[in-house]
C-alpha cells in the first residue's frame, strides 16, 4: 500500500473512532461478550464489544473461539467481521500466546478469502500471503491467469504474491513487468523482480527505456541495485548526466548513487563529479538538492 | 513410471493415490523423495512441499520403508512446515510395528511446530476451503504418539507436561495428549529397542566413508569460489593441506532450523576450533547454493549477524566457477526452482588434507563437538603417518 493511502486511511480509521459507535470501554469483559454473542444487537455495538474483548483475547482461547465463530459467520453485518478480525490480527502478534488457535484462525482465513465483503476479503488475503500461505498463492495466481477467477485488483495480487521469494511467480511477473497495461502492475512486478537473478537484462531495459513511466523506470533502478548494484551504478552514472533525461530520475539516480559504495571511486572521475555539479542550479528543485548533497559530501 | 520437471503436479499426485489404493509397497513413493530427484526441478518451494507431503502422509497405508526413514525423521528433527512435519508424523504409523526412539523425534517436532501450526488436510491432493475435514500438525504428531504406545513409555513425563501447558495448546490438541498419555499407561506391550530397533539401521546424523561412497573423487580444478570480501580463492589451492570443515547454506533460506542454524553453528564451531588451539589447523568453508543472489556483501552480512569469525582460514563463499564440477565432487541434496532453491536438506563435509571428503553428515542435525572429533582425528591420523 502507498504510504499516502496507507496515512489517509489511519486518519480515517481514526476520525471514525472518535466520532462514531457507542463507547463500551468502561463496560466489563462479561457484558461486551454478551453483547457480541446477541445476533439481534445494534453491529455497531457488537463491533465496539471487540475493543473490551481484544485486551484479554490472546490469554483466553474461548474468545478467540468466539471471535473467529464471527468471523465465519457470513449473515453477521460487516462490521461486526471486519472488527472480529482487527482484533483476530491484533491477538495475534503476540505469538506465544496466540498459537493454539493459530491453525483454526488461518482455518478461518482461508474460508473467507472469496467473501462478497472486499475489505474482508482483502485483509484475509493480505493475511495469509504474508504467511506464505500456498491456498492463497494458488488463488492470487488463478486470478492472475484468468481475471473471472480474481480475488483482488492484478496490482494488488503481484504485490501479495511478492511476499514469498521462493514462489517462483517470476515468469509470470516479468511478463506483467513486460506486457501489462497497467504502470502500477509493472511497478509492482519489477519492484519484486529485484530478487530474481534472471531478470538483471530486463530492469536494465526498463531503466533506459525513455518511454516507460517514471515511476516504473524508478522502481526498476532500485530493482536493479538490489540485484546488481554494479549494473545500476554504470547506468545510473549515464542518467545523471543527460541532460534529456527525465528530472525525476535524475535526482533519484543521484540520490541512490549517494549511498552507493562505488559513488566515491566515480567522484574522483573529475568529469563526472563536475557534471553532478553543474546540477546544482540546473533543473527542478529535487534535482539540485540530491547534486548539493552529492557534491557536499565529496567535498569534505 | 518416470517423472520429471515438467510431469503435472496431478499426475504425481494420482501415482501416490494409485500406490496407496492398490496396497502397493512405499519403495515406488520412497525413490521420488530425495530432493535432487529431476521431478523437483524448476518447481516452487510450496509446490515441492506438496509433493513430499503427499507422498509421506501415503507411507500410512503402503507402509513405511526403510529407504523413506531418514527423510520421515529428517522432518521430524527440522521440519518447521506443518504440512510436512503432519505429513511425516503420519508416515511414522505406517511402521510394522512401534519403535521407542520415534518418541524423541516425535517430542522434538512437538517444539519445532508448537508456534506454527496449522490446519492442513491430505484428502485430497489441492484442497479448496471451507475444509470438511481437516486436522493438524500437533495432533498427528499426537496421534502418533498414541500409536507408539507401550514404546514411547519414556516419553510419559514429557507428555503430561505437555498436557498441563494449557497456554501453550488448544483444548482439543490437549485431548489428544491424554489420548496419547491414557494409551501409553494402559499399553502392556514389549518395550523394545536398542541394538535391535529399526532405528538402529540409520544412525543419525549419517556418516559415510568417502572411499566407499567415492570411488574416484571428481575433478576440482575448475573449482573457483569468491569469498565474502570479493576474493577469488581455487578449490584446490584453499582446500588442500590441511582438513577442511564444509557447510552448505543460502542466506534466503526460510527453515530457521537449517540455513541459520548451520551458519550459527558454524560460528561455535569456531570458537571451539580456537579454544582447542585447533587455529591454523583445520579450515572452515560455507558455500552458498544461491550463488547469483548471495552477492559478497550479503554474504558478509549474513555470516557477521550469525557470528562467523572471518579470517584467512575461514570463508562464506559462491561459487564462481566450475559450479559443475562442485556439484559433481559433493553433490549437495539440493533442488531449485526457477530462480533460487526449492528444497535442500543439511550437509557438512569434513575434507582431508588432499582436499577429499573423509566424513559427511547429510540430512540431520550435526554436533560440534561430533564434527570437531572428526577433524582432529584426520589431523591425529596424518601426523601418526608422518611420524
Amino acid at each position: 500500500m502507498d504510504i499516502s493511502e496507507y496515512r489517509k486511511r489511519l486518519q480515517q480509521d481514526l476520525d471514525q473512532q472518535a466520532s462514531s459507535g457507542p463507547d463500551l470501554r468502561q463496560v466489563d469483559l462479561g457484558t461486551a461478550i454478551d453483547v457480541l454473542r446477541d445476533p439481534t444487537a445494534d453491529p455497531e455495538r457488537r463491533a465496539a464489544a471487540l475493543d473490551v474483548i481484544v485486551i484479554e483475547l490472546s490469554k483466553r482461547q474461548d474468545l478467540i473461539d468466539l471471535v473467529i465463530g464471527v468471523l465465519r459467520d457470513r449473515a453477521a453485518p460487516a462490521p461486526v467481521r471486519n472488527a472480529a478480525l482487527s482484533a483476530l490480527r491484533t491477538a495475534s502478534f503476540r505469538v506465544a500466546a496466540f498459537a493454539p488457535m493459530r491453525p483454526a484462525y488461518l482455518d478461518a482465513l482461508r474460508s473467507i478469502v472469496d467473501d462478497p465483503d472486499p475489505a474482508l476479503r482483502m485483509q484475509a488475503i493480505e493475511i495469509l500471503a504474508q504467511e506464505k500461505d500456498e491456498y492463497v498463492q494458488r488463488r492470487l495466481m488463478q486470478g492472475l491467469h484468468d481475471q473471472s477467477a480474481a480475488l483482488v485488483p492484478a496490482e494488488r495480487a503481484v504485490e501479495f504474491l511478492g511476499y514469498d521469494v521462493h514462489a517462483e511467480h517470476f515468469p509470470l511477473l516479468r511478463s506483467l513487468a513486460r506486457e501489462s497495461a497497467s504502470p502500477v502492475v509493472r511497478q509492482n512486478a519489477i519492484r519484486l523482480l529485484g530478487a530474481d537473478a534472471s531478470s538483471r537484462q530486463l530492469l536494465q531495459d526498463v531503466l533506459t527505456d525513455r518511454n516507460e513511466q517514471t515511476d516504473v523506470r524508478t522502481a526498476s533502478a532500485a530493482a536493479l541495485q538490489a540485484l546488481a548494484p554494479a549494473d545500476f551504478a554504470r547506468l545510473a552514472a549515464q542518467i545523471v548526466v543527460d541532460q534529456k533525461e527525465d528530472d525525476g530520475l535524475r535526482a533519484a539516480s543521484v540520490a541512490a548513487l549517494d549511498h552507493f559504495p562505488e559513488a566515491d571511486a566515480m567522484a574522483e572521475d573529475p568529469s563526472f563529479l563536475e557534471r553532478v555539479r553543474t546540477l546544482q542550479s540546473m533543473g527542478s528543485e529535487e534535482l539540485q538538492r540530491a547534486a548539493r548533497r552529492f557534491v557536499a559530501k565529496r567535498s569534505k | 513410471m518416470t517423472f520429471t520437471a515438467h510431469t503435472p503436479e496431478e499426475q504425481i499426485a494420482g501415482f501416490v493415490d494409485e500406490v496407496r489404493q492398490a496396497g502397493n509397497s512405499g519403495e515406488a513413493l520412497s525413490a521420488l523423495l530425495p530432493e535432487t530427484h529431476p521431478l523437483y526441478r524448476g518447481r516452487s518451494t510450496n509446490e515441492t512441499a506438496r509433493i513430499r507431503g503427499y507422498l509421506l502422509a501415503a507411507f500410512e497405508q503402503t507402509g513405511l520403508p526403510d529407504t523413506a526413514m531418514p527423510y520421515v525423521l529428517e522432518e521430524l528433527e527440522s521440519g518447521r512446515e506443518p504440512y510436512l512435519v503432519a505429513a511425516a508424523a503420519k508416515a511414522i504409523r505406517g511402521l510394522r510395528r512401534p519403535v521407542p526412539e520415534f518418541a524423541d523425534y516425535l517430542s522434538r517436532a512437538v517444539d519445532n511446530i508448537a508456534l506454527h501450526d496449522d490446519t492442513v488436510t491430505f484428502d485430497s491432493y489441492r484442497p479448496e476451503w471451507p475444509l470438511a475435514t481437516g486436522t493438524t500438525a500437533l495432533t498427528e504428531i499426537f496421534r502418533t504418539f498414541t500409536w507408539l504406545g507401550g514404546s514411547a513409555r519414556h516419553a510419559l513425563t514429557r507428555l503430561e507436561i505437555f498436557h498441563g501447558e494449557s497456554q501453550r495448546f488448544s483444548a482439543a490438541i490437549r485431548v489428544e495428549i491424554g489420548l496419547a498419555i491414557e494409551r501409553i499407561r494402559n499399553d502392556a506391550a514389549e518395550v523394545s529397542g536398542g541394538c535391535c530397533s529399526t532405528l538402529a539401521a540409520f544412525p543419525l546424523p549419517l556418516r559415510c566413508d568417502s572411499r566407499r561412497e567415492w570411488p574416484t573423487p571428481a575433478p576440482t580444478s575448475g573449482i573457483v569460489f569468491e569469498d565474502q570480501d570479493g576474493e577469488l580463492l581455487r578449490f584446490d589451492d584453499w582446500c588442500r593441506g590441511q582438513p577442511t570443515i564444509v557447510v552448505f547454506f543460502y542466506t534466503r533460506c526460510d527453515n530457521p532450523n537449517k540455513c541459520s542454524l548451520t551458519i550459527s553453528k558454524l560460528a561455535h564451531l569456531q570458537d571451539a576450533i580456537v579454544q582447542r588451539r585447533l587455529g591454523g589447523r583445520l579450515r572452515t568453508m560455507a558455500i552458498t547454493y544461491d550463488r547469483d543472489y548471495d552477492i559478497p556483501v550479503r554474504l558478509h552480512q549474513y555470516g557477521r549477524n550469525r557470528g562467523v569469525l572471518f579470517g584467512p582460514d575461514h570463508r562464506l563463499v559462491r561459487t564462481y566457477q566450475g559450479e559443475v564440477e562442485l556439484n559433481a565432487f559433493f553433490n549437495p541434496g539440493v533442488n531449485y526452482g526457477a530462480h533460487t532453491v526449492n528444497r535442500h536438506r543439511i550437509d557438512l563435509f569434513v575434507l582431508d588434507r588432499r582436499g577429499e571428503i573423509a566424513v559427511k553428515f547429510a540430512r540431520a542435525q550435526w554436533t560440534v563437538d561430533r564434527v570437531l572429533d572428526e577433524a582432529v582425528a584426520l589431523l591425529d591420523a596424518h601426523e601418526k603417518r608422518r611420524d
